[in-house]
């Protein structure tokens, strides 16, 4: 039940894209460091959204 | 042992948030993110336990032909009272302190608007004795 890869994943999303944000400073393309982390945060979303449904799921039972 | 299981997975959780949070430079959202997965899972956990303790309850309620309408009513407020917890504390570790008062004032509308006809039976009562 207690599966650690969810968190891993996600500390390893945010490093990435903070490597990543360095990386576009360095090369000078600043403009793309607003669409990469957008879509780090809807992968990092998408990534909880199983949780927090099968939390409601668990809930409805819970209180039928 | 759970319980182990448990504190290990918040301290790493916590651990990771640190960790993004300090070197994530912009990518702070990251350790909110961590922290939602964190909580909505031992949610699970929790109220998977507590269904278990709830069907016992429901089936002594069956055994001794008790009214279900009013054990309903106080399984909903159980399950609004947590549910409105869980999104209030998240919001204001988050930083949304107002987001989270709103939440928890909202679950203690719909606590009261679920209790309503508790109320009024209980109002009914007191009238007949009177």
């Amino acid at each position: 039940m207690f599966d650690f890869s969810v968190i891993f994943k996600l500390a390893g999303l945010g490093i990435c894209v903070a490597i990543l944000n360095m990386l576009l400073d360095s090369v000078g393309a600043k403009e793309w460091k607003f669409p990469i982390s957008v879509v780090g945060v809807i992968m990092g979303l998408l990534l909880i959204l199983n949780y927090v449904r099968q939390l409601f799921e668990v809930v409805q039972t819970f209180s039928m | 042992m759970d319980i182990l299981k448990i504190v290990v997975f918040g301290l790493v959780a916590t651990l990771l948030i640190n960790l993004v949070n300090y070197y994530g430079g912009n990518a702070k959202a990251y350790g909110d993110l961590i922290r939602i997965a964190t909580v909505t899972i031992f949610m699970i956990f929790i109220v998977t336990q507590l269904s278990s303790v709830y069907q016992v309850i429901r089936d002594l309620a069956v055994k001794l032909n008790m009214e279900d309408t009013y054990l309903s009513i106080i399984l909903k407020v159980v399950a609004i009272a947590y549910l409105a917890e869980f999104g209030s504390q998240l919001c204001e570790d988050a930083g949304e302190k107002a987001i989270g008062g709103k939440i928890q004032w909202a679950g203690k509308v719909m606590i009261f608007v679920v209790a309503t006809p508790v109320i009024v039976a209980l109002m009914n009562l007191i009238a007949d004795l009177i």
